[in-house]
């Protein structure tokens, strides 16, 4: 390994070879000057497409809701467009000042830009009465009640993870068992099907309710879990909603994406990093969702983890 | 010269090696030195002095990365154990030792290779590769630390890959 610090020097020796050339500039620029006439050229075609577009939609419109519902002003308040069918002669060329009216577009009704909505911040997350949220803590592990879903069926669940030994509070004062400020003593917590490590269910208010794997008092992931063991394996993965930047619905790319999540996250620490306004909504197969908080480039919920990978990555699927 | 061509004079053959040592495939390697020299030109982002070479080398690595999980492309064409090495033309002694070591450097996962390929051979700080990749110092130090082990593991006739 002492050659390691060299490596600059090994590196330049042993790729001394490799040089840009000249002729590389030469293709580098050719290729920028084509893309800037690909560029112009989209920037011209774009409007006129959507202004197409738009009058089709209002003459679609039109047509559906017939003409009694859609009251015209025969002198329209603002610009009207003059069209013309091509090749269609001075008959084309005439139109009543109700047909004219009917192919304005109305102002702000064309917008340029992004065609997907991007989904708003969602907490999935249930609120507690208290200074503490709605938690579970079962063998050292800390799961939070969701909001979403209501109730689950009693199919879902898995084996018995225990039966809660005090209903207290304050749990982060809890000496150990299995404690819960939410969870009456003596019920019993499992472990929801395919899901053991990190989702949870019990009775709450006679109630099935769903629990998430979270950090709590400082505690997070136990002995050598990683982040799958606190969430879900990639196969299990149909969505996935990332809020201000997109919703991905094919479950073969969401699954490609929890991959990339899962082999390139590193874990920081069992804080929380943000308390931000982003989250990462992970739907899985049995119906249920997973919540993370999203930070500048972690995840957290059991744990942060750092993966920049990801959202590089979803960033890519959303174009 | 243009300024365009003195950061292609200047940078363009540190961000082809990179990305060539990144990806181990010379037709690739040329195509995201490509790319990212036609982005600064289209794109002409404004970049402080001093902070090109950075810039450059970020999006080669972000390139290299996208390339590299492109699942055919990591299949059929990159990830190939033959990384084969370009001396120059009058370097004759090519030591057994440094090969070894540059095909190990290769052979690392893409995470701990970027953190030392621009640690070791690019000669950036932890914090300026932070700043650069987005990321906590703490993960750069935990990569680079990491890497060099699994470095290690693999000059001892171990394998990561």
């Amino acid at each position: 390994m002492s050659h390691i610090e060299q490596l600059q020097d090994i590196a330049n020796r042993q790729l001394g070879g490799l040089r840009a050339t000249p002729k590389m500039l030469g293709e580098i620029k050719l290729a920028a000057a084509r893309k800037r006439d690909k560029a112009a050229v989209r920037r011209v075609w774009r409007p006129a497409l959507a202004v197409g577009a738009a009058l089709l939609v209002c003459i679609g419109i039109y047509a559906q809701t017939g003409k009694e519902r859609m009251p015209l002003s025969p002198v329209p308040s603002h610009t009207v467009l003059d069209s013309q069918t091509a090749g269609g002669g001075e008959q084309a060329a005439t139109l009543k000042a109700t047909e004219r009216a009917l192919l304005d577009v109305p102002p702000g009704s064309i917008s340029l830009g992004p065609e997907k909505e991007t989904p708003a911040y969602r907490n999935l997350f249930a609120k507690g009465q208290g200074s503490t949220f709605p938690l579970v803590t079962v063998e050292g592990a800390t799961y939070r009640m969701l909001k979403t879903p209501a109730s689950i069926e009693q199919s879902l669940l898995g084996d018995s993870l225990g039966q809660v030994t005090e209903y207290t509070l304050e749990p982060a004062l809890s000496t150990g068992g299995a404690v819960s400020n939410v969870v009456s003593q003596g019920e019993t917590v499992y472990a929801v099907q395919g899901m053991r490590g990190a989702m949870a269910a019990a009775l709450v208010e006679g109630t099935l309710r769903v629990f998430q794997r979270v950090s709590f008092a400082g505690g997070a992931i136990v002995g050598n879990e990683n982040l799958e063991d606190t969430l879900c394996a990639a196969s299990q993965v149909v969505s996935m909603e990332l809020s201000d930047v997109g919703i991905i619905d094919d479950a073969q790319k969401a699954q490609e994406l929890m991959q990339i999540l899962l082999d390139n996250a590193s874990y920081q620490s069992a804080s929380i990093s943000s308390g931000g306004s982003k989250s990462l909504i992970i739907g899985m197969d049995n119906g249920l969702l997973l919540q993370l908080i999203v930070g500048e480039d972690t995840v957290s919920a059991c744990g942060t983890w750092s993966c920049p990978e990801f959202f590089e990555e979803f960033i890519v699927a959303m174009e | 010269m243009t300024y365009f061509e003195e950061l292609y004079e200047k940078y363009a053959t540190d961000v082809l090696r990179v990305s060539y040592f990144y990806l181990g495939d010379r037709q690739k390697a040329e195509d995201v030195c490509q790319d990212v020299f036609v982005r600064l030109l289209t794109n002409a982002p404004e970049l402080a002095q001093g902070r090109e070479k950075a810039w450059l080398l970020k999006v080669a690595l972000n390139r290299c990365r996208d390339l590299w999980r492109g699942a055919w492309v990591k299949r059929v064409v990159l990830g190939s154990p033959t990384f084969e090495l370009i001396p120059a033309p009058d370097d004759t002694e090519r030591r057994d030792e440094e090969e070894a070591m540059m095909t190990a450097i290769h052979q690392l996962p893409p995470d701990f290779r970027e953190v030392i390929l621009l640690h070791y051979y690019q000669g950036y700080g932890i914090s300026e590769i932070a700043e650069m990749m987005g990321m906590p110092e703490g993960t750069i130090s935990s990569r680079l630390s990491r890497g060099r082990k699994k470095l290690e593991t693999i000059l001892q006739g171990g394998s990561q890959q």
